[in-house]
């Protein structure tokens, strides 16, 4: 993982939802809805804390011992790819 | 909620347009309660009044200039009206994508093979049992059900392929498993439950009822989390408001709800209005195609501009605190219209749902978001 990723900034206009069967994520600007599971949510709520992808991913894996660190890594780089997207997502370099 | 400084544009998108308000069915919950037309003769004395091909040209060349794109045909049934044909030529011509709601019942493969020309976007079919009596007794005539599946096939043959719409209450309740099987076996890919709405709750209790609100609460976690498995090749969906909608349901589209910011209705006479709720009801009629032009109409029309001054700022009950609001815009309001209710009364599902208490707290808006959604929501 390069040290030069950049910083993972929410979207502020964004409305974060949690539910007993998992959280989602609306844009009121667009009417999108994204679903996020427990691991998504646990990621979103990091990039709340504004927190560089090398410390999510890195918190990951502790927390997530039992799958490989590429694997986290390239699901994670997925994620923000996919919320970046979506407008959900900033990164600041 | 005070409403955002400046004017928003209202580009009109799309028109429900009624090519006759007579139908060959007599269904128990139709709010339109079109007038029976069980032959040619009777459906000659009932449409005497209609608008012109020409009419609705005219209707159509100025609509796209205010941002028109695409034409829902529905009733009454539209396949009774001789000249159906020409007014899908006419808006295939001009481009529109098409949309047509009808009982399939007169459905010949000549015209599906017709429609195939027409830039058909979506075609929906009603089916509300799996069987004649289920089918018949809501829908009033005998030998419909039968009809209605032949079309259906038809359609499909032709790669043409059709949503079926179950409206969804008492009487048919049970049966409604059975005809998701029969759709699917039917090959149909897309099934949409329509509960019976509140309107006639209000209007025709004795006649049909629709199902409790834990009922139909219910339904929706089985779509969500059973039907998608059982169902795997057809896409099943319980039409709610988005605030009582399933997560996983909800997350696969963005919100599809009413446009009612962005739509009107053109009955058969020339009668403009919401959909097709002004039938009958002056209070709500904005005016008519054959005397004004559509851009003066939707510019100027009184009840457009209240709809637009009200609708969703001045929403009133759980409406006016809900997260979706500015997006799901009060969910029906013919709904509340037909009834004679304020334009503002909440959703009565909606509404019913929060005052027994089931209402998701997730969904409704907090201090900080009523103060982001002022400054966002256009």
């Amino acid at each position: 993982m390069s040290n030069e990723m950049a910083e993972i900034r929410v979207n502020q206009n964004i409305v974060f939802r949690e539910e007993e069967e998992g959280a989602f994520l609306f844009d009121p600007d667009s009417g999108r809805i994204f679903h996020l599971n427990e691991v998504g949510t646990y990621v979103w709520k990091s990039c709340m804390k504004a927190k560089r992808p090398e410390q999510i991913i890195q918190a990951l894996c502790l927390d997530f011992s039992e799958i490989s660190h590429k694997q986290i890594e390239r699901d994670c780089m997925k994620f923000f790819d996919d919320l970046g997207r979506l407008g959900f997502l900033a990164s600041e370099a | 909620m005070i409403k955002p400084e400046g004017t928003p544009d209202y580009p009109l998108r799309s028109i429900y347009f009624y090519p006759t308000e007579s139908c060959n069915l007599r269904c128990i919950h139709c709010w339109i309660q079109p007038p029976y037309a069980p032959d040619d003769s009777v459906y000659q004395r009932q449409n005497k009044d209609n608008v012109s091909v020409e009419d609705m040209e005219r209707v159509v060349q100025d609509g796209i200039a205010l941002g028109l794109n695409h034409i829902k045909v529905t009733g009454g049934e539209p396949f009774l009206a001789p000249n159906l044909f020409e007014y899908l030529d006419m808006f295939s011509r001009n481009r529109l994508s098409l949309g047509i709601e009808t009982n399939a019942t007169l459905l010949t493969e000549d015209m599906v093979r017709r429609l195939k020309e027409c830039h058909l976007k979506h075609i929906s079919v009603s089916l509300d049992g799996s069987s004649a009596m289920v089918h018949e007794r809501v829908r009033g005539v005998k030998g419909c059900f039968e009809k209605a599946v032949t079309g259906i096939q038809y359609l499909i043959e032709h790669g043409v392929h059709p949503q079926v719409i179950f409206c969804l209450q008492k009487i048919n309740a049970h049966d409604l498993e059975k005809t998701i099987e029969l759709a699917g076996r039917l090959g149909v890919r897309s099934f949409k439950i329509n509960p019976l709405s509140f309107v006639h709750k209000n209007s025709k209790p004795t006649i049909c009822e629709g199902l409790a609100t834990e009922k139909i609460l219910e339904l929706e976690k089985k779509v969500e989390n059973e039907y998608v498995t059982r169902f795997p090749h057809m896409h099943i969906d319980l039409y709610l408001p988005p605030a009582l909608k399933g997560m996983k349901e909800l997350s696969k589209h963005r919100l599809c709800t009413c446009k009612i910011l962005n739509i009107c209705g053109i009955l058969s006479n020339g009668d403009v209005s919401i959909c097709g709720i002004g039938r009958g009801n002056e209070a709500l009629m904005v005016g008519n195609i054959k005397y004004n032009s559509i851009t003066q109409i939707w510019r100027q029309g009184v009840f457009f501009k209240e709809i637009r001054e009200k609708i969703p700022f001045e929403m009133e009950g759980i409406c006016g605190e809900c997260l979706f609001k500015f997006h799901c815009l009060g969910f029906c309001r013919a709904d509340v219209l037909a009834a004679n209710r304020p334009l503002t009364e909440p959703y009565g599902l909606c509404q019913e749902v929060f005052q027994k208490g089931l209402f998701p707290k997730s969904r409704i808006l907090n201090n900080t978001e009523f103060a982001l959604f002022k400054e966002n929501a256009w």
